[in-house]
């Protein structure tokens, strides 16, 4: 069976929404209610430049990926139990 | 950071909903202890990954292409693995940096962060206060001085509970001082209304005097 690379991609981006949607809320709770001094400023600041961090590094590390190509598996496996198998 | 609420620099000017006549006494949040243990929370969960490869490397001799898919998946699964705990860990910070207990010269503010949406903000005037207790627990709380500090009202909350505070025997005196002080303001108020009416009532006995 071939799956495309670009599903990891969206199962990917789905989740960076949600993790969007948190750090978001956590971040207007911060500014709203939490008395926005040094500290407070400083863990966001902090929050933010490792978000950056990472997906620098994800890109980086994926940047020569082709996401239209796709990867097989499952076939070889049901060749070997004695089929001819093509999905 | 100095958790000693009486020095100056640790005094709060003010907060969002002071009143214009209100003063702050002290600003409490919990003991920097707690928030340690989500620092090595987030520590120890950035190291695990790193041990988990360098065993895989170093004593299976266990490489990763780096392409294909299973190279695809792991870099994504790290990422969204290492944004995840740093999410937990800000989370973590947010709800221990929200948990707030303001005394003032007018009342006792204690605002909770429950989760992400739920915020409970409790008032109670500083005159209601009927007891005071401090709690000191184990040899954690002994060595770093801190503690629970219980607040027995008068009002509809009964009971006001200041969780892992810095110096809660200080905090506890200190909300007995400022009730003490605002019973007496509020008693040489009343006095001082009630004077001019006392000062006209006519005297018998000085009208005697004078024939």
């Amino acid at each position: 069976m071939d799956i495309p690379y670009y599903i990891f991609g969206i199962i990917y981006l789905i989740a960076l929404l949600i993790f969007f949607a948190f750090a978001f809320t956590n971040i207007y709770h911060m500014v709203r209610f939490g008395f926005f001094d040094f500290v407070g400023r400083l863990h966001t600041l902090l929050l933010t430049a490792v978000i950056a961090v990472v997906l620098f590094f994800t890109i980086l590390l994926l940047k020569d990926i082709d996401w239209l190509g796709s990867f097989t598996i499952f076939e070889d496996t049901l060749n070997s139990l004695g089929g001819n198998f093509e999905l | 950071m100095s958790n000693n609420p009486t020095k100056p620099k640790d005094r709060i000017k003010f907060f969002p909903t002071q009143r214009v006549d209100e003063h702050i006494v002290v600003m409490l949040r919990r003991h920097w202890i707690i928030w340690s243990k989500y620092v090595m929370q987030l520590i120890l969960f950035n190291i695990i990954p790193a041990g988990i490869f360098a065993f895989l490397y170093y004593l299976l001799d266990w490489t990763i292409p780096n392409e294909g898919p299973i190279f695809v998946g792991l870099v994504l699964l790290l990422s969204f693995y290492y944004l995840s705990i740093w999410l937990v860990y800000f989370h973590q910070f947010v709800d221990y940096r929200l948990d707030v207990w303001i005394l003032t010269d007018q009342r006792i503010i204690n605002i909770e962060q429950q989760g992400l949406f739920d915020r409970v903000i409790s008032e109670l005037n500083i005159q209601k206060v009927q007891d005071v207790t401090s709690e000191i627990r184990g040899q954690a709380q002994t060595f770093l001085d801190y503690g629970d500090v219980f607040v027995q009202t008068a009002g509809e909350q009964q009971r006001f509970v200041f969780q892992n505070v810095p110096h809660p025997e200080e905090v506890a005196r200190l909300v007995i001082k400022t009730n003490d002080a605002s019973t007496q303001i509020n008693n040489v108020n009343i006095n001082h209304q009630q004077s001019p009416q006392i000062q006209h009532e006519p005297s018998s006995k000085s009208d005697t005097e004078i024939k």
